[in-house]
């Protein structure tokens, strides 16, 4: 009789373990399913945020110039100073207007180059924001193509990555990106390449 | 309760990729694959200009460009490890090739693909055909075009483009000819080394800068060559292609690498010099194989640490499409056309190296990578031991071959070799321990010979070079500095015959040559002279550019002062006049005779109508015509004759205008 008893009792407990370390790891499945969606959901309203941003004609006019930045600041950080809050990095934003002082049509691509690069630092977090900047930096170098000869695209190009790229800290933060994240990608299908019209 | 528990349970363990993907019959992608180290955004600028330039080039529409990424292991050394396997067509492992196919599998949205390798990448590209292949992918809807290809073949038959200076290939087949291992395929193009990259140990390896910047035609149309001869065949099951599964064994490896490759690159960055640490572990691996299996297996991992010779490939060797000398600005260009250049094969040694006996040290031979042995265990290398020892292979170049061209003695230029000849002949210096040479004319090869000689047609209106490239027994090579030729064909015409004199003499006879071309050209070998020899015009001093040279039998013949006299006499009833240049090379001629039975136009003046000339018509290259001809008419600014008639020519040059009076009223010439 007793005997009866312990088997059962030994038959319960072991439907209880089995029970708890069923539920125990359905439990961890969903915390972690909780925080990957979170993740996901992070990574998608990035990715959002980043094919989103759109440069527009003030930028390009020059209507929202932001002022000299302080220079104890300009290169205190990785993100720099954005006082017009363009998604352009002041100093990079002034520097461009002042090689190309009279012609809106060449600075439009290279703004918006530079603000797709300036990505790269407040966005990037895992390969899907960096392929998301990355589309973005794509499209002002196709959008470039519009407008500089093909001889001279590269180094136009080149010019801005020299200016957004421009302290070691940036450069190193730009290559632990693509050293962490980079994957296979291609284009960003059904939109155009240029923010503006204005190259039309 | 129940319900929404289960559809919460598979939303949450089931995998997101299981949805079907449509794979369009219309359309094309390109999955662009690059090579190992490559800089952090190379990558991206490499695919991201490929597909720039293909817009602008190439009219096909719907081309998808997708970045088919191969990733650095290690800070490179997993990737120089992975090639020096690859050279021998085996493989370290698949993990790169299943990332890659899994990272392209929701991107490739077409039946039709290509995919284009670089470098390294090539050896994927060739996987990756094979495996998709036999993933559902027909045959006819793919191919692969490789760039700077270390890989022996290409697979499914496809195109490949290795330029003669691209040094890190160059340095492949020579260790590889040393070692045994299958060679990369021969060069098909010689693209000049462009600026910066003559001591780059890497130089004319560069996708964007030694390939796609300076062949983007080529290149472009290359692709979509490719592009046009695939056919959207059927897909087994409506997808593009069937993925690989990451296996746990490939799941570990990608912890695995997510946790070092970092790992290695903060290393790199905090503790050594930027570029120093892939090559020292590159150094390090050429030197721990140097141990183990010789220095000339060492190869492929030894190719970014080891510079290539100057002399086998020089800087000097290049498709010259510049010209050396400034292009006339009335002249043609030179065809737009990039010149394809067939390299051919790397010439076997003459002398196949033979096991040498009786040697008494033990020399290792050959390593496997990760061979699997009997017991099952997987031993890193195989070491093959107890075998002869094999001498060095002769990997020594021979000397340069010093280049001539024979006109070139004749040049019209004495700043530049510019001659008015589609033919010239070029020869060399001998060399001691050269077999063979080869000739490279605007980039093509020419077939072997042992001659120190050619003659050769060269192409008009534009700069032709030549190097000739000298090969020892052990197919060594080694490239002459260039000679550059300028080639017109017809600098110098006859522009003016005062045949019939003037109004005021009839013997004031004079001629005119124009120089058609923008450089000053020297005279002294050219020959003016009638067909029969009988009368010469003596050239002498220079011919400005674009100017005139002015014959006159006395200096008072016309207004302008001329550049040279002349003592014998035109007939009046006909003459040809024949102007060559090294004695044979006819330049430029006249009617013959017969053409018109005496001169073709011009008056000799009996006292009717007024003394005229024999002008050339503007633009007219057939000399010996007769419709390239007119009777002369007064300059603008008009000549005149010793007794200040207005001479009916241009002598010495000037637009014509108006009409020559005749001498009596009613009669036109």
């Amino acid at each position: 009789m007793g005997g009866r008893i312990g088997r059962m009792l030994w038959l319960k407990k072991w439907w209880v373990i089995a029970i708890l370390a069923v539920v125990a790891l359905y439990g961890a499945l969903v915390i972690y399913r909780v925080f990957a969606i979170g993740v996901e959901e992070k990574t998608a309203r990035a990715v959002e945020r980043i094919h989103g941003q759109k440069l527009v004609m003030d930028d390009v006019l020059g209507v929202n110039m932001p002022p000299v930045p302080d220079p104890a600041l300009v290169d205190a950080t990785v993100e720099g100073v954005d006082a017009n809050e363009n998604g352009i990095r002041d100093d990079v934003e002034l520097a461009i207007f002042e090689k190309y002082p009279d012609s809106a049509r060449t600075r439009a691509p290279m703004l918006q180059y530079a603000r797709a690069l300036q990505m790269e630092f407040t966005e990037v977090f895992n390969s899907e924001t960096l392929v998301a900047v990355i589309q973005e930096e794509d499209r002002g170098y196709f959008c470039a193509g519009d407008v500089f000869q093909s001889t001279l695209l590269d180094e136009t190009i080149k010019n801005v990555e020299n200016l957004v790229l421009n302290t070691e800290a940036r450069e190193k933060k730009y290559k632990e990106s693509r050293t962490k994240y980079m994957t296979s990608y291609g284009d960003i299908k059904g939109k155009f390449d240029c923010d503006l019209d204005i190259l039309l | 309760m129940n319900k929404v528990a289960v559809v919460f349970a598979l939303l949450t363990f089931l995998p997101t990729s299981i949805y079907a993907l449509e794979c369009r019959k219309e359309g094309h992608t390109v999955v662009y694959v690059n090579g190992i180290l490559t800089e952090e955004g190379d990558a991206q600028r490499d695919r991201r200009s490929l597909s720039q330039k293909f817009s602008n080039i190439s009219e096909l529409q719907g081309v998808d460009f997708i970045n088919g990424y191969n990733q650095s292991h290690l800070e490179g050394l997993g990737d120089l490890v992975q090639s020096a396997a690859q050279t021998f067509n085996t493989s370290v492992s698949d993990y790169d090739l299943k990332t890659i196919l899994l990272q392209i599998h929701p991107q490739v949205t077409t039946r039709k693909v290509l995919l284009v390798g670089h470098s390294q990448g090539t050896f994927y590209t060739n996987a990756l055909y094979d495996y998709l292949t036999q993933h559902g992918v027909p045959n006819e809807s793919i191919a692969v075009y490789n760039l700077a290809t270390p890989a022996s073949f290409v697979s499914g038959s496809g195109t490949y483009l290795t330029s003669a200076n691209d040094k890190v290939i160059n340095k492949i087949r020579e260790l590889d000819a040393a070692s045994g291992a299958p060679e990369p395929l021969v060069a098909n193009i010689l693209i000049p080394l462009p600026s910066g990259e003559e001591n780059d140990s890497w130089g004319g390896h560069h996708f964007g800068s030694s390939y796609l910047n300076l062949k983007p035609i080529r290149i472009v149309s290359d692709v979509e060559n490719a592009l046009k001869k695939l056919k959207a065949g059927e897909t087994a099951d409506g997808a593009c292609f069937t993925a690989p599964n990451a296996s746990f064994g490939y799941k570990v490896m990608n912890v695995a690498f997510a946790v070092a490759d970092p790992t290695s690159y903060a290393v790199r960055s905090g503790v050594v010099a930027a570029n120093n640490v892939a090559k020292s572990f590159a150094g390090a691996i050429e030197n721990v194989l140097t141990f183990v299996v010789g220095k000339n297996q060492a190869g492929a991992v030894a190719l970014s640490t080891t510079p290539v010779p100057s002399n086998v490939v020089p800087q000097e060797v290049v498709v010259q499409k510049a010209l050396s000398a400034p292009v006339p600005q009335f002249m043609p260009q030179p065809s737009p056309t990039e010149p394809t250049v067939i390299v051919p094969p790397t010439l076997e040694p003459v002398v196949q190296l033979q096991p040498q006996p009786t040697s008494p040290d033990v020399q290792i031979l050959g390593v496997n990578f990760f061979p699997q042995s009997s017991s099952g265990a997987s031993p890193v290398a195989e070491i093959i031991e107890d075998v002869p020892v094999i001498p060095a292979p002769d990997t020594t170049p021979p000397d340069a071959p010093v280049v001539s061209v024979v006109e070139c003695s004749y040049s019209l230029s004495s700043d530049f070799c510019f001659i008015p000849s589609t033919s010239a002949t070029f020869s060399w210096s001998t060399i001691s321990d050269a077999t063979q040479y080869a000739h490279v004319l605007n980039g093509t090869f020419g077939a072997t010979t042992t001659a120190t000689t050619t003659t050769l047609a060269l192409t008009n209106n534009a700069t032709n070079t030549l190097a000739v490239v000298a090969y020892d027994s052990a197919g060594n090579a080694a490239t002459s500095t260039s000679v550059s030729v300028f080639v017109f064909v017809q600098p110098l015409i006859i522009s003016e015959i005062g045949w019939a004199g003037t109004q005021a003499s009839s013997s004031d006879q004079w001629l005119e040559v124009r120089n058609l071309s923008s450089y000053a050209l020297g005279t002294s070998h050219f020959s003016l002279r009638n067909a029969s020899s009988s009368i010469t015009f003596p050239f002498s001093g220079t011919v400005s550019a674009l100017g005139f040279f002015l014959f006159e039998k006395r200096e008072e013949a016309t207004s302008y002062a001329s550049n040279a006299t002349f003592s014998d006499s035109l007939s009046t009833s006909g003459e040809e006049l024949i102007l060559t240049w090294n004695s044979s090379v006819v330049v430029d001629r006249t009617p013959a005779l017969a053409t018109c039975a005496g001169w073709c136009f011009g008056v000799l003046s009996d006292s009717i109508v007024n003394t005229s000339s024999m002008e050339r018509l503007s633009g007219a290259s057939d000399g010996t015509a007769s419709s390239s001809w007119r009777s002369g008419l007064p300059a603008t600014a008009p000549a005149t004759d010793a007794s200040l008639n207005t001479i009916c020519g241009t002598p010495g040059g000037g637009s014509s205008s108006g009409t020559c009076d005749p001498l009596v009223p009613g009669f036109e010439l």
